[in-house]
């Protein structure tokens, strides 16, 4: 399938406030992500991660190399409010991303900003909030709701704008483990609808979810691959100071006791029914 | 030292219409040199009981005692109990305002009615004990650190004040593998050299189970089991109707013990899991 | 006592009154004022008051609430009565010392008390029947026609609108900073003011780092969300005026009329 997303040979450079020092945020990172699929970035905090979020919807633009989306160079002043209407973006505080009071009024706001019909407007903030399962909060104030909620009111509100695509920038990072896992599944679910997916986490579990991992450190790509590629380098993601999911970090103490686990093995379940297997296979 | 909750009860908005239990009957004791998690989902009141402990809230009715007194006796000087008891809220690094690391972490002992010099010898102590070089520190503004380094220096400003009582809410809120990994030596660092009391309130349970020498858990308000970590997740099937998960190791064995596995350890730890399995696996080979 | 203050509040409700347009209720509450400084005596205020009170009735709003409101306001309400009827001289009724009651001034402090009694409750009226959002929304289109003379309505607008809705969160922010300011021994209730000003900075710049945190990340989130893009905005909820709304408009000049006539005529 076609690339959706090409980011080539990007460079991104601020200028330090404190001492005028310019420093490079990312480093000649390349990354494609195709159409309709869900792709992770991970990395520490200062990795560059989100910086790489920011320059795919044109909230920053390159320093070196090019960011295309659906073929346009995000660098050119008229292709901006095209490649953000394409690119919609959730990100990490729940609470500073709600411009409204009423939580459907915030959903609206974007359609609202492309000026769309109204009545389209209707229909749009109506599927969208359904789609993420808060149509019966429609009328709240958002300081009402727990994060999970509020994170999902912010979903809609990208989801409204119809978008091929959206960067979710660290959506769980502030929230309890029952708001990550309704934030995921709802992730997901749009995933599967054929929105294309770009994910910025520090949670392996999450990203263990993707298509594709694309691993940054210290602005420079270090990894990429499917999860399964990813995490079988255990070793480096440690080096780098990220984590691995359980089952793989089982599979590797379990090395160390000189039982050998398939580099496949990637979530709880497969390791349970691998070491069952095992275990019959010992027993006949 | 010791620290006693006899039958708190908080009710919030008391008389309101929204009036709402947030915790009913709570009973427990702690002892010196103890780390006791708190456990719990959002709303189950784990919050209001750990504001309770130094007097940011008052309770409807029940005691706490520390140390022979009680602290929610009408008269009681709050600056007495804050001394005692520590609280380092969530996302602590947002309470920062003074222009160098030693003046913000200087601002509770001062407030204690410490002198300067003392004041900035805990303030010291307290910068290194999170980990941080305090010459390097000092003169600062904490806003320019990363922030990692902020919270250290926000649970300095707690740590500096000397608690026999640390209460940490979320310390690792928010933060990525390895700052949170950090964060909990430093934890440990904290509670070895001080032996004082401390909870830890957390979502995760790898954390309370390495961490915890006891753990509270929190439901609706009220205080549903009270016990040793491997206690208290080897009672896997109502733990997770609260809502809660276990540690990832205690999941992983409970789901090989369900596919006839033999394990009898208490697999707090990954390592303690792989050890019962390959036991398990190299006895019948 | 923060919480008692009923003025600018929601009530809700969905009677005749809380469904009209938020443009006619602005602008009848306007001239509602304005009738109250052209009525002179206790007839005309008399038929605003009977006004008013139909349209509490309507509206369903329990006089308790509304009176509610009016509890912080005694004291303005006091002090124009006491100021009123000393200031002016005429037929002595009373005498306390320097000071003379008369009976022009007793007439005019009352004339005061109840029209700012009228006014408060006829303004308090109108937030207590339309949601924030509207009354944002019916403000920004009555102040359109301005915008040739380079007045930003819309902007004027979008900052109340951002405003109402980051009031709780920054009052939740300083609850939270306030408490753990606390646990580390601050105290913001003893001393003199000076002692009391300077307890409030460990509150005062953690909250302004903390709103101008959000103020960042909001403009980038809008940005995202294409606000700015040049389009012309359109909205969900457009405004458009109802037949109760021309109803209202003709009652209202009928009150306007009989406030004139009463004013005139007698």
């Amino acid at each position: 399938m076609a690339d959706f997303i090409r980011v080539e040979n990007l460079t991104f450079e601020y200028v330090k406030s404190e001492d005028g020092t310019r420093v490079k945020a990312l480093e000649n990172v390349s990354l494609n992500v195709e159409k309709g699929s869900f792709a992770a970035v991970i990395g520490q905090n200062g990795s560059g991660k989100s910086t790489l979020a920011k320059n795919i919807n044109g909230l920053l633009v390159p320093s070196e190399g090019k960011v295309y989306v659906d073929g346009m160079d995000t660098s050119l002043k008229e292709n901006l409010w095209e490649v953000r209407k394409k690119v919609a973006m959730v990100f990490q505080n729940p609470d500073n991303q709600i411009v409204s009071s009423v939580v459907e009024d915030d959903v609206a706001f974007g359609p609202e900003n492309l000026g769309v019909e109204p009545l389209e407007i209707r229909r749009r903030v109506d599927e969208a909030l359904k789609a993420v399962e808060m149509y019966d909060h429609r009328k709240k104030a958002p300081h009402l709701l727990s994060g999970g909620q509020k994170q999902r009111v912010a979903i809609a509100g990208a989801v409204a704008m119809e978008p091929e695509c959206i960067v979710f920038d660290e959506p769980t990072a502030m929230l309890d483990p029952r708001g990550r896992r309704e934030v995921m599944s709802i992730i997901k679910k749009l995933n599967q609808k054929g929105i294309t997916t770009v994910l910025i986490t520090h949670f392996m579990e999450e990203a263990a979810e993707a298509d594709r991992i694309t691993v940054l450190d210290q602005g420079r790509k270090k990894l990429e691959g499917t999860p399964r590629e990813i995490f079988q380098s255990a070793g480096r993601l440690l080096e780098i100071g990220l984590d691995v999911p359980p089952a793989v970090r089982l599979s590797m103490l379990l090395k160390e006791r000189d039982i050998k686990i398939p580099a496949e093995i990637l979530t709880e379940r497969e390791i349970v029914d691998f070491l069952k297997s095992l275990r019959e296979g010992q027993c006949q | 030292m010791s620290i006693e909750v006899k039958e708190l009860t908080h009710i919030y908005s008391e008389g309101l219409p929204h009036e709402a239990t947030a915790i009913k009957d709570v009973s427990f004791r702690a002892e010196k040199g103890e780390l006791v998690g708190i456990i719990g989902h959002t709303g189950s009141g784990k919050s209001t009981l750990a504001q309770h402990l130094n007097g940011l809230l008052k309770p409807k009715s029940g005691r706490i005692i520390v140390n022979g007194t009680d602290i929610t006796a009408p008269g009681v000087v709050m600056r007495d109990i804050r001394k005692k008891i520590g609280f380092v809220f969530q996302y602590p690094e947002y309470q920062l305002f003074e222009e160098t690391v030693a003046k913000d972490v200087e601002f509770g002992p001062l407030n204690l009615g410490m002198s300067e010099e003392e004041a900035a010898a805990c303030a010291r102590e307290a910068v290194e004990l999170v980990g941080l070089d305090y010459h390097r520190v000092k003169n600062l503004s904490p806003f320019e650190l990363s922030g990692g380094q902020k919270r250290r220096v926000a649970i300095a400003g707690v740590v500096a004040m000397k608690p026999e009582v640390l209460i940490l809410d979320e310390p690792t809120a928010g933060l990525n593998p390895r700052a949170h990994d950090d964060i909990l030596s430093m934890v440990k660092a904290i509670h070895g050299k001080e032996n004082n009391i401390v909870f830890l309130i957390s979502h995760n349970m790898n954390d309370i189970a390495q961490m915890a020498d006891r753990v509270l858990v929190m439901d609706h308000g009220r205080l549903i089991m009270n016990g040793t970590p491997a206690e208290v997740f080897s009672r896997a099937d109502e733990i997770k109707e609260m809502g809660l998960a276990l540690p990832d190791s205690k999941e992983i064995a409970v789901r090989l013990r369900e596919s006839g596995f033999d394990i009898t350890g208490e697999c707090l730890t990954m390592e303690e899991t792989a050890d019962e399995i390959a036991g398990i696996l190299k006895k019948r080979a | 006592m923060i919480r008692d203050i009923t003025l600018g509040q929601f009530y809700p409700g969905s009677s005749w009154v809380h469904r009209l347009d938020p443009r006619v209720k602005i602008m009848v509450t306007i001239f509602y004022i304005v009738a109250l400084f052209v009525v002179k005596d206790f007839l005309g205020f008399a038929i605003a008051a009977a006004a008013l009170a139909a349209v509490i009735i309507i509206s369903k709003v329990p006089l308790r609430f509304i009176l509610r409101g009016l509890k912080p306001v005694f004291i303005i309400i006091g002090f124009t009565f006491v100021i009123n009827i000393f200031m002016l001289d005429g037929e002595v009724i009373v005498s306390l010392g320097p000071l003379d009651i008369t009976r022009e001034g007793l007439r005019t402090a009352a004339f005061m008390v109840i029209r700012l009694i009228l006014l408060i409750i006829g303004s308090s009226l109108l937030t207590l029947t339309t949601k924030p959002m509207n009354l944002t929304d019916g403000i920004e289109s009555l102040l359109s026609p301005f915008r040739k003379i380079g007045l930003p309505a819309h902007e004027l607008a979008m900052m109340m609108t951002i405003a109402l809705r980051f009031i709780p969160t920054l009052l939740e922010e300083t609850d939270k900073i306030m408490k753990a300011q606390m646990a580390r021994g601050a105290d913001f209730e003893s001393g003199n003011i000076m002692r009391r000003a300077r307890a409030l900075i460990p509150i005062l710049v953690p909250l302004f780092i903390s709103a101008f945190r959000i103020a960042q990340d909001l403009a980038m989130a809008m940005e995202a969300r294409c606000y700015g893009s040049g389009v012309k905005r359109t909205r969900m909820n457009g405004m458009k005026l109802q037949r109760r709304d021309l109803a209202a408009v003709l009652i209202f000049i009928g009150f306007l009329a009989l406030i004139a006539a009463e004013r005139i005529l007698l």
